[in-house]
């Protein structure tokens, strides 16, 4: 993903002869969110090191989830003057997302053509203060149906206890063990049997102080191959 | 498991084999497939198609048989993929689109789904929402 963005702007840049005409102070941000917000807000400084005004004339993020704007709010209508320096704000609603995830902002300028000459990339760093690994235990059919175990990792600065566990698919036998309680767990699972295709969701409410972090899940799954060709 | 197969094959018949976009392998990013791909080489296979717009434009119109998983703040990632779990784990591939050519939500569903692995192989659909509307399966 990286090097296809670093592509993507030295390709860009080569095609289109754009140079930038602000001249920012970073053009990639990696900021690490704290576990109990619902959004982040990036900043991305700027400064017009040229001779002319330049009129920002489109900024588009490529995700409902990430809003971008001109701080101050009147650089998008007077220009940004020589000298003159501000900020492309990016706001990151978190919703669903987890782990790292890149974002990026795009700005047009008035001597852009179609295409932009301004591109921002930001990295978010959602934390998992409950991390169970991996996601899906699998099995394929007709496999021998032997113990196999999802790892459960606490990375928070305080403990976590699981208040509560269960599974949707009584096909699937499991057993939780502390190996040190409030911050490892392993959950044995065993399926009856493997005899035909079958999945289960195990679901961990926890006591995590942050309510969106609570809920965690692991997919169980009895299947004839990857694919999940019959 | 039945659900999920119903809903594929009910999605294939009712896919027309015609496709009027343009998109060839060059154009493609990471992760990307062309709809003629998978109205063509991919035929007879499960595939799941996952809609990565939000529930109300899911809700108005969606392709046959697609589930509904987004990023959304109003929504839970984890709770729309656990609704969704038979027929992505039995997909043969799953297919994201979302509304916009340029829309990156695909991508990120795309992402998130691989990183459950609970899915074998998911790609963001090239051109999104407007390539299926040309190929009349909006």
């Amino acid at each position: 993903m990286k090097s296809f963005l670093l592509c993507f702007l030295l390709l860009s840049g080569g095609l289109f002869g754009a140079v930038p005409e602000l001249t920012f102070t970073n053009q990639k941000q990696t900021v690490k969110a704290a576990p109990d917000v619902s959004e982040v807000t990036i900043d991305f400084e700027f400064e017009n090191r040229t001779s002319e005004t330049i009129f920002i004339t489109k900024m588009d993020a490529p995700c409902s989830c990430l809003s971008a704007k001109l701080v101050p709010a009147a650089l998008l209508k007077d220009g940004i003057a020589p000298g003159e320096k501000g900020l492309v704000r990016g706001v990151f609603k978190l919703g669903g997302f987890k782990g790292t995830v890149n974002k990026a902002i795009v700005l047009w300028t008035d001597r852009d053509g179609k295409d932009p000459s301004i591109f921002l990339e930001a990295e978010v760093e959602i934390p998992v203060l409950f991390d169970v690994q991996p996601k899906t235990l699998e099995w394929k059919i007709d496999e021998k149906p032997t113990t196999k175990n999802l790892e459960i990792t606490v990375r928070h600065s305080e403990p976590i206890e699981i208040l509560n566990h269960k599974i949707t698919n009584e096909n699937f036998a499991y057993q939780i063990r502390e190996v040190k309680p409030g911050w490892r767990y392993t959950v044995e699972v065993t399926p009856q049997s493997t005899s035909s295709a079958g999945i289960g969701v195990m679901t961990f409410e926890t006591d995590c102080a942050i309510a969106k972090q609570r809920r965690q899940q692991a997919f169980i799954v009895v299947r004839n191959s990857k694919l999940g060709v019959q | 498991m039945a659900l999920a197969v119903a809903a594929a094959t009910v999605t294939y018949l009712t896919v027309p084999l015609t496709v009027d976009v343009i998109c060839t392998e060059a154009d493609l990013g990471e992760d990307e497939v062309c709809l003629q791909t998978v109205l063509e080489e991919w035929k007879g296979e499960n595939v799941v198609w996952v809609d990565a717009r939000g529930r109300e434009q899911f809700t108005k119109q969606a392709v046959p048989g697609a589930v509904l998983i987004n990023m959304d703040p109003q929504e839970n990632f984890d709770e729309l993929v656990a609704e969704a779990v038979e027929q992505l784990a039995m997909a043969d591939r799953v297919v994201v689109y979302c509304g916009a050519s340029s829309c990156k939500a695909s991508k990120q569903i795309v992402a998130s789904l691989k990183e459950t692995g609970l899915v074998a192989e998911a790609f963001a659909l090239y051109g999104g929402v407007k390539a299926l509307k040309r190929a009349e399966l909006f």
